[in-house]
């Protein structure tokens, strides 16, 4: 019987004309979004190919050159660019994802496009994204606000029932019907990658991606259908419908956003800034020769190379003072970072738990998780490109120490095969399953919505609602 | 047409419909959340800019009591030395400025994706403030905050639709419009003089969320005046939609349907679109004309002799070709380092003038999608009365870079006379830095010309279809 209605709502849908214009309609915005999209994907990978390219030609180019000097010169990591970004960008706008690596410093990324923008930025961008998350939901609410209201308006409902459909067959049905015409909208979607980016494509993580999607419509379909079912006309089906959407897709999300940040206030620039100079001062200063750490650690030399004074040293100290600071430095980075990244995760959670509320919250993080455009995705790289600047910075001082010069030789070069022989920094984007880890509970409140709304229809009895007829 | 009777009407429906009543109070109570949402933000930006400020004024309190004791520095820094440009340059950390507007708390616009202050030292570049905003998770950027903005620009369009969107429809859906043409005489009026009331309704809530916004910011200046006739503008605009959907007479869910797509579009799907154009336009990229100013350029200058460097010297500070020092054959390192600054400031201008004239291409093709983008009208209007707009903070920009002309043109003219800086050059020093300035109180003319033409064709085209039929 199922099959049935799904069927004849189906062919009845696809034959209404207001049904041909929106499914056309959200289809167009679809592929004018993944043509916008691939149109920025292929432009930012050639400026970061480029641009990642030019950096290390610029490295590699440097010549005979004192290290220390080389550490200010420094480098550039470029975060590549996923696949799935073209259909959701994430956050990526918003933080930019180039970092200069050099020494003394541990930067953040640069020239987000944020930060470059008319505050045409505060509205959605036009990415694939948005039609899947905001309006493929808003056409499943047209299609199906008044399956069953209008049905009963026009008093076909009763017959149908009668002619022997259960109430919990006639919803399934009609939510199914309007589940696939979504899937067709997302059969769109793996149309345009298939063809565009076939080869490339990491298949899997591109069926989870669809699969979020695949469930979170039927989501969408299940309730409208539910609705309509239990609100007395059609009209008022559409009310709450939009108002449910525009809650979830619009209000919670800001509202929670805005409640993380009440509830886990971050500190103003001016006062992280400061604090960790304060506690980078308590520690050594590369350029102090007063300082007491570096009386320590002079001591310390001497004794190792049994030498009376610097100038006897077979090496270079200077090198071995700025190795000493960066790694007091490297803690206080990872101590006021960490607490920053912390404060973060904490209003981060405050959003997971809103997801609970607001379904979409849960799909958008999802998505975002899976095209590695996340919030996580951006602070696994920067930690990435740090552990790798520690390592480079080391190599640098390591070799103004050990490399043939002596204390105060600020002039003295290592020879270019040095520079070039440093490797290159690489990202390696975390796996499916680091990606899927940081976002069970959007996995659960998106299994425990489905299970809701599937309860919903299949425990709808039939007199409860003909009754309201 | 019995205009008394009507509006008592539409009172008497309003004063019995819990469902009206719930939808101005939440729009209150959502509103009366992003006034304190946005003031604590501004409250936050006002108490970094004190610091700033007080940093600024500490650093150089300590150096004007060297020049006091008449001595170079401090104790434990015997290389310091105050009389010297460069140091003095160092102790005079002036930092420049964007305070708060009076109604900054209505639009933080894009303030949170820029930084509101900037060091204006030798090395400052009008980059710094792109790259170091204040800290923000980004997926509250992503989000978008809370603002009063967000209410009016999304929020208060839907109020009004709410409060009307079953005008005509209902009477159509009941057989009774017949019946009220000929009580009422014309379709048009009594359909115009019904949603009058609703938009006054609208307005009057809106009325008192600006007045919040207000008494929280204690601004009672021209901004709030010209935000509340935008305000007004607003609400008209979409009246003016709401009749001429009225005008196609139809039921009441084909209205609340077309209404909410209506709204989709405006709100959404144009300035979707307009983002679209921009960033075809305007790609994003990886700023590598900054960096490579910032860096490899940069580097190329430090292998040339300062010599080499007189004609950049003489463009910026033409006055140098007579300075005794430059017709000297004897160099000296610490005034010779001027010329690198100066030559590094012009391969700074030169960068950022190309990087500019795409963030002012992007802002101006933002302003112009405001001939089909009413919901960006909006948003650039409030952000304008807010002083936080994109073309507030490139003027602010554009401040900086004058700023950091100054200061280094100062310092050269200083260190070309060969004499010790004194107190009174430092505070000269200190003042190449102008006052700190908000941008607001910028009229938003354009928004109003947008909005009140959108009203007059689409509510006219409404009024006349309503008359003639």
């Amino acid at each position: 019987m199922v099959r049935l209605i799904l069927s004849n709502e189906l062919k009845g849908s696809l034959r209404d004309r207001r049904v041909q214009l929106l499914a056309g309609f959200t289809a167009l915005l679809l592929l004018l979004s993944a043509w916008s999209g691939q149109g920025t994907y292929t432009h930012l990978a050639d400026a970061r190919e480029q641009a990642a390219a030019k950096a290390e030609a610029e490295w590699d180019s440097l010549g005979a050159y004192n290290p220390h000097s080389a550490a200010h010169f420094g480098t550039y990591a470029y975060r590549p660019l996923g696949l799935l970004r073209m259909l959701d960008a994430g956050v990526q706008p918003f933080t930019g994802d180039v970092l200069k690596v050099e020494g003394h410093v541990a930067n953040e990324a640069l020239y987000a496009e944020a930060s470059r923008s008319s505050s045409l930025m505060r509205f959605s961008a036009f990415q694939p994204a948005l039609v899947l998350q905001a309006i493929v939901p808003l056409l499943l609410i047209f299609l199906a606000f008044g399956s069953i209201a209008r049905e009963r308006e026009t008093g076909t409902l009763k017959m149908l029932v009668l002619q022997g459909a259960s109430f919990r067959q006639l919803m399934a049905g009609k939510a199914l019907a309007y589940w696939i015409i979504s899937l067709g909208l997302l059969l769109v979607t793996v149309l345009i990658m298939a063809i565009l980016y076939g080869g490339q494509m990491a298949w899997d993580t591109f069926a989870l991606f669809m699969l979020a999607y695949a469930l979170y419509y039927l989501l969408a379909a299940l309730l409208s259908v539910y609705v309509s079912a239990r609100a007395r006309r059609s009209s008022s089906a559409l009310a709450v419908l939009l108002g449910g959407w525009l809650l979830w897709v619009f209000i919670l999300p800001k509202l929670a956003a805005q409640l993380g940040q009440s509830l886990y206030p971050l500190p103003s620039r001016i006062v992280f800034e400061e604090q960790m100079r304060e506690d980078r001062k308590k520690g050594l200063d590369g350029h102090n020769p007063s300082d007491e750490r570096r009386k320590a650690l002079e001591e310390k030399v001497l004794l190792e190379y049994e030498v009376d004074s610097i100038e006897q040293l077979p090496i270079n100290f200077d090198g071995i003072v700025m190795q000493a600071d960066e790694e007091y430095g490297n803690q206080v980075w990872d101590k006021h970072f960490g607490d920053y990244y912390q404060t973060v995760q904490q209003q981060n959670r405050v959003i997971q738990w809103a997801s609970a509320l607001a379904p979409f919250l849960a799909v958008r993080n999802l998505s975002m998780a899976l095209a590695g455009t996340s919030l996580y995705d951006h602070l696994h790289f920067q930690q990435s490109v740090e552990d790798y600047r520690r390592g480079w910075v080391k190599a640098l001082n390591d070799e103004h120490a050990y490399g043939g010069s002596k204390t105060g030789e600020w002039g003295w070069k290592a020879e270019a095969a040095f520079f070039q022989s440093m490797e290159d920094y690489t990202y390696e984007r975390p796996g499916l399953s680091w990606s899927l880890a940081n976002r069970w509970p959007e996995i659960v409140v998106l299994l425990a919505w489905l299970l809701v709304a599937v309860g919903l229809v299949a425990f709808s009895r039939n007199l409860s609602v003909l009754d309201q007829n | 047409m019995n205009i008394k009777g009507i509006l008592t009407m539409e009172w008497v429906q309003l004063w019995r419909s819990p469902m009206r009543w719930s939808a101005i109070i939440v729009y209150l109570a959502l509103g009366a959340y992003a006034v304190f949402s946005g003031q604590q933000y501004v409250q936050k930006w006002a108490v970094a800019i004190d610091k700033v400020e007080l940093e600024e004024k500490e650093m150089a309190e300590q150096a004007l009591s060297w020049y006091a004791e008449g001595v170079k520095g401090p104790e434990d820094r015997a290389w310091v030395d105050i009389q010297q440009p460069l140091w003095a340059s160092w102790y005079t950390g002036s930092y420049f400025c964007k305070t708060p507007a009076p109604l900054a708390v209505v639009s933080l616009g894009v303030s949170d994706t820029r930084s509101n202050y900037a060091r204006i030292s030798r090395f400052s570049s009008p980059f710094d403030t792109r790259n170091k905003p204040e800290l923000i998770n980004p997926e509250q950027l992503m989000a978008g905050h809370f603002d009063l903005a967000f209410v009016l620009v999304f929020l208060s369009p839907l109020l009004l639709l709410l409060l009307s969107f079953d005008i005509l429809g209902y009477e159509r859906d009941e057989g009774m419009l017949p019946l009220i043409r000929l009580q009422a005489g014309s379709l048009a009026a009594w359909a115009g003089l019904r949603v009058g009331f609703q938009w006054s309704l609208a307005f009057a809530a809106t009325a008192v969320l600006w007045l919040m916004a207000a008494w929280a910011a204690g601004s009672w200046g021209l901004s709030l005046w010209l935000g509340l006739l935008l305000s007004g503008l607003y609400l008209l605009f979409w009246g003016g939609l709401i009749l001429l959907v009225l005008s196609m007479r139809q039921g009441l869910s084909f209205n609340a349907l077309t209404l909410a797509i209506l709204w989709m579009v405006v709100s959404i799907l144009l300035p979707a679109a307009a983002n679209l154009w921009g960033q075809a336009q305007y790609p994003h990229d990886y700023s590598t004309e900054i960096t490579d100013a910032q860096r490899a350029d940069r580097y190329a200058l430090y292998d040339k002799e300062a010599e080499e460097l007189e004609p950049q010297l003489f463009e910026v500070f033409p006055e140098a070709r007579h300075s005794a020092y430059v017709q000297d054959t004897v160099r000296d390192p610490l005034i010779d380092r001027h010329y690198y600054d100066v030559a590094g400031l012009l391969l700074n201008e030169a960068a950022a003038a190309e990087a500019v004239a795409t963030e002012a291409g992007r802002e101006r093709l933002a302003r112009k999608s405001t001939w089909y983008n009413p919901a960006y009208a909006m948003q650039m209007g409030l952000d304008a009365v807010a002083g936080n707009s994109s073309a507030a903070y490139l003027a602010f920009n554009a401040d900086i870079s004058a700023a950091v002309k100054a200061k280094v043109v100062q310092l050269l003219a200083f260190a070309l006379e060969k004499e010790p800086l004194d107190a009174e050059k430092f505070q000269v020093l200190r003042q190449t830095v102008g006052p700190n300035l908000n941008y607001a109180g910028q009229v938003p003319g354009r928004s109003w010309l947008v909005l009140l033409l959108y009203t007059v064709l689409i509510g006219g085209i409404g009024a006349w279809r309503l008359r003639k039929g």
